[in-house]
């Protein structure tokens, strides 16, 4: 049942990311700027931007060309940049990892921190917890991510010195990008897991089992949470798109060699088949984690039925 | 009480994370290691397709060339004993270093210097232009390299010294092919150990290197986009030497005693005015707008104290003479735009953003200069550099902002590209300037090898041009190299705001 509804799922995918390859494939060529002239650089010759563009088959027309990378897609091929010739997936394998963990970390502090934050709150609404949980989620919601990482670089990283300004290299430098990035999904969960727990917690069967003399961590925990984390999860699921573009500002601003860095430089360099490529590699990354998010809906709560 | 327990479980892993996350890292570092801030990665690292100054940096140790360009951007002999030049100035004769070796151990012969000048004059390289008036290059024996240019050319020495004109192995261009870009085999001072993309580059001595002696064992260059990052970064002594630290922070690392702050006087910036038509074809409204601009404001409030007024047009090349000044008189400025008829003209003001220091904040300030003049004055910023140019050359524009450094360090370039008819209306003399007089003094300059009449030459059409205005002049701008105090030796290259670290020690 359950491998079944995932394989027909991931067919869904299918006509969806047809759609981003075509958008994309369209959308980088509608931006004005060539990449024969990034590639010449400033003080190349007319005759040897127009010699790039030929050699790029750039003249040609929109819907052959989209033709030749479509073959290519359905071969796992995503083509090879045009500034360094090697294939995209090379440069990519190596470095989605960095950007893997950064999303990963961040999903997990504002999940964690999120759900604990908003459970915290709820259950003493109006406490100095609860003011509090309000007050950091407000915070995060208000402020931009690039402003949040320079000012916690600025705070931990220069002032207290207690972790890395900038870089790679070890659980140390992911410390601060992933709570940055964490920051906004953090106060958009605590608010919605608050809320919606409150509204579970004023259930006659939570009364019910309160009544029957159960405590009150096992009544959240086994009963009221299962119920409200619904729809935090959901928004989770959401709150990833967010982080991943939040991620192409941070691993710029940490210095990362993730793939958001790498979208960003070939974007200048205009090298199609690199932003392509990335941009349909987030798109399959945010497709797979809404998956998971349906799937998890059946785990948190039996009565939602795959079918 | 209860309610902390359900806190107690994300919290204690917050916790957790962050204990692990401050016990692992710490990088070993080995002795006599320099680490570069450098601004933005590139693509490739193949001397043929030096596209941008911290490409060129990276190349300039890994790659040797026949010439190495000085602080003053001459060139001076590298990988040859002696020069000689045929009477007509067309046939060049170098003895070579004897027992230059690559990084791979193959020998760098004048049958190797061949191979990658070949190499660079069939490839799709934008600095092909560097070669083109080379016709012929003869490997007379394994040190005896001859080059045939099509036409006196006094301008090859700068040629041969620019970054794009390295040398490369030819047995690892024919094992690698393509990927010769990311693992490029040169005969320069360090060889490549290590890239990892988007993090950093790491070269390594190359222990049989034929000049003197590095004293740093390796050179880190970390990728930093971000400036406020690298300001930090260099600030916590994390690194040895920052690239383009923004202007702003400059006062800010200058009170810090473990640093030193270097100030490179760098590319020119202007307005390429469109002379072939509309109102800038008239020279007094061109005056005019040259009187209207106050560029010590500009360089004091926009630019934070990064740049010198402009008194010539491109001033970082061999050659280079003050010719003059417009004062900024706004009464001069109408009085001209009245004469010339021209009061309220219509102009369209084209700008990067992001290209050069502050250059969309300094065109709205231009603008708003002109409007006070009596120009009726439409910005338009555009996106980014691709973006840019691609309006540019559609000629969607009555005056665009330009840099230019000369990255030769040759003025016959610069002027060449800039102010010839045979570009007029093309990049970079989109603006459409004319002038038969210009035309014949770039010819003359181009094919002159006495130093005293080619200086002559070129001091005649700066005056020349910078009379005739075909540009908004602004100014020379500054950027900030910033170095731990006891760093020693950095070499800087003006025409590409490019230092080298090879003659650096601590």
């Amino acid at each position: 049942m359950l491998l079944h509804y995932v394989v027909r799922r991931v067919i869904h995918l299918i006509p969806t990311l047809l759609a981003v390859s075509f958008i994309v494939f369209a959308l980088v060529r509608m931006i004005p700027g060539d990449p024969a002239l990034a590639i010449a650089g400033p003080e190349a010759t007319p005759e040897i931007i127009a010699e790039i563009r030929e050699a790029l088959g750039l003249n040609r027309p929109l819907l052959t060309q989209y033709a030749g990378y479509l073959a290519g897609l359905l071969r796992g091929d995503l083509g090879a940049s045009i500034r360094t010739h090697q294939p995209v997936w090379a440069d990519l394998w190596l470095r989605l990892p960095a950007t893997l963990e950064l999303a990963a970390a961040g999903m997990l502090i504002s999940l964690a921190a999120g759900i604990g934050l908003g459970v915290a709150a709820a259950l003493r609404p109006g406490s100095w917890t609860d003011m509090s949980a309000r007050f950091l989620s407000l915070f995060g919601v208000s402020s931009p991510t690039f402003a949040t990482g320079l000012l916690f670089m600025l705070v931990f990283g220069y002032y207290l010195r207690l972790f890395p300004i900038a870089g790679s290299g070890g659980a140390r430098y992911l410390v601060l990008p992933a709570v940055t990035a964490a920051l906004t999904s953090v106060a958009f969960l605590t608010r919605l897991t608050r809320a919606s727990l409150i509204e579970v917690l004023a259930q006659d069967y939570v009364r019910t089992a309160r009544a029957k003399g159960l405590a009150l961590y096992t009544v959240v925990a086994k009963h009221a949470l299962p119920n409200a984390v619904i729809a935090p999860v959901t928004v989770a699921g959401l709150e990833f798109g967010r982080l991943i573009t939040g991620v192409v500002v941070l691993e710029t601003i940490f210095a990362r060699p993730g793939i958001g860095k790498m979208l960003v430089d070939a974007i200048q360099f205009r090298d199609f088949p690199v932003i392509q490529g990335l941009i349909l590699v987030f798109a399959v990354m945010f497709a797979l984690v809404n998956v998971g998010v349906d799937l998890a809906y059946a785990v948190a709560d039996p009565r939602i039925r795959l079918g | 009480m209860r309610t902390r327990r359900t806190i107690a479980f994300p919290l204690a892993a917050l916790v957790l994370l962050l204990a692990l996350a401050t016990t692992g890292g710490a990088a070993p570092s080995g002795d006599r290691e320099l680490t570069v801030l450098v601004p933005a990665e590139f693509p490739t690292l193949d001397t043929h397709e030096t596209v941008s100054g911290d490409q060129s940096t990276v190349q300039y140790h890994v790659f040797s060339r026949l010439y190495t360009l000085d602080e003053r951007m001459k060139p001076q002999p590298d990988l040859f004993t002696s020069e000689s030049l045929s009477k007509d100035g067309t046939t060049w004769t170098y003895e070579l270093r004897p027992n230059v070796v690559f990084h791979d151990g193959t020998p760098l012969n004048a049958e190797a210097v061949k191979y990658s000048y070949e190499r660079m004059m069939k490839s799709k390289g934008s600095q092909r232009a560097l070669f083109a008036l080379i016709k012929e290059v003869r490997a007379e024996s394994p040190t005896r390299l001859v080059l045939v240019t099509s036409a006196p050319s006094p301008s090859l020495r700068n040629n041969l010294g620019h970054a794009a004109s390295g040398i490369v192995s030819p047995a690892a261009d024919r094992r690698l092919g393509d990927g010769f870009g990311l693992r490029p085999v040169g005969a320069g001072p360090y060889r490549l150990q290590e890239w990892v993309k988007g993090s950093h580059i790491l070269l390594a001595r190359h222990d049989r290197y034929y000049g003197a002696r590095p004293y740093f064992d390796r050179i880190l260059f970390k990728f930093v986009t971000d400036a406020t990052t690298r300001t930090l970064l260099i600030n916590t002594g994390q690194a040895d030497v920052a690239l383009r630290v923004q202007p702003i922070d400059i006062p800010r690392l200058q009170a810090n005693r473990g640093l030193r702050v270097g100030r490179i006087s760098g590319r020119n910036i202007f307005f390429q005015l469109k002379t072939s038509k509309g109102p800038f074809s008239d020279v007094k409204v061109r005056w005019a707008a040259n009187h209207a601009v106050d560029k010590q404001a500009i360089i004091e409030r926009v630019l934070f104290g990064a740049g010198e007024p402009a008194r010539s047009l491109v001033e970082s090349v061999d050659g280079s003479t003050p010719v003059g000044f417009y004062q900024y008189d706004v009464e001069r400025a109408k009085t001209l735009l009245r004469q010339a008829g021209a009061e309220g003209a219509k102009v369209l003001l084209l700008s990067p953003t992001t290209r050069y220091q502050s250059d969309a904040e300094v065109s709205q300030a231009v603008a708003g200069y002109l409007r006070q003049a009596g120009f009726d004055v439409q910005v338009r910023v555009l996106g980014d550099w691709p973006a840019y140019v691609a309006a540019v050359t559609r000629g969607e524009f009555d005056l665009y902002m330009l840099g230019w450094g000369g990255s030769t360090g040759d003025p016959d370039n610069p002027f060449r590209r800039l102010f010839h008819t045979s570009v007029a209306g093309k990049l970079w003399n989109v603006g459409g300037y004319r002038n038969a007089q210009i035309d014949r003094l770039i010819e003359q300059g181009g094919s002159e090898f006495d130093p005293s009449r080619r200086a002559k030459i070129y001091a005649d059409l700066q005056r020349t041009v910078w009379r005739e205005a075909p540009w908004l002049f602004l100014y020379r701008l500054s950027t900030f190299i910033v170095s731990k105090a006891e760093i020693q030796g950095i070499k800087v290259l003006p025409g590409t705001e490019m230092p080298y670290f090879w003659l650096a020690q601590r």
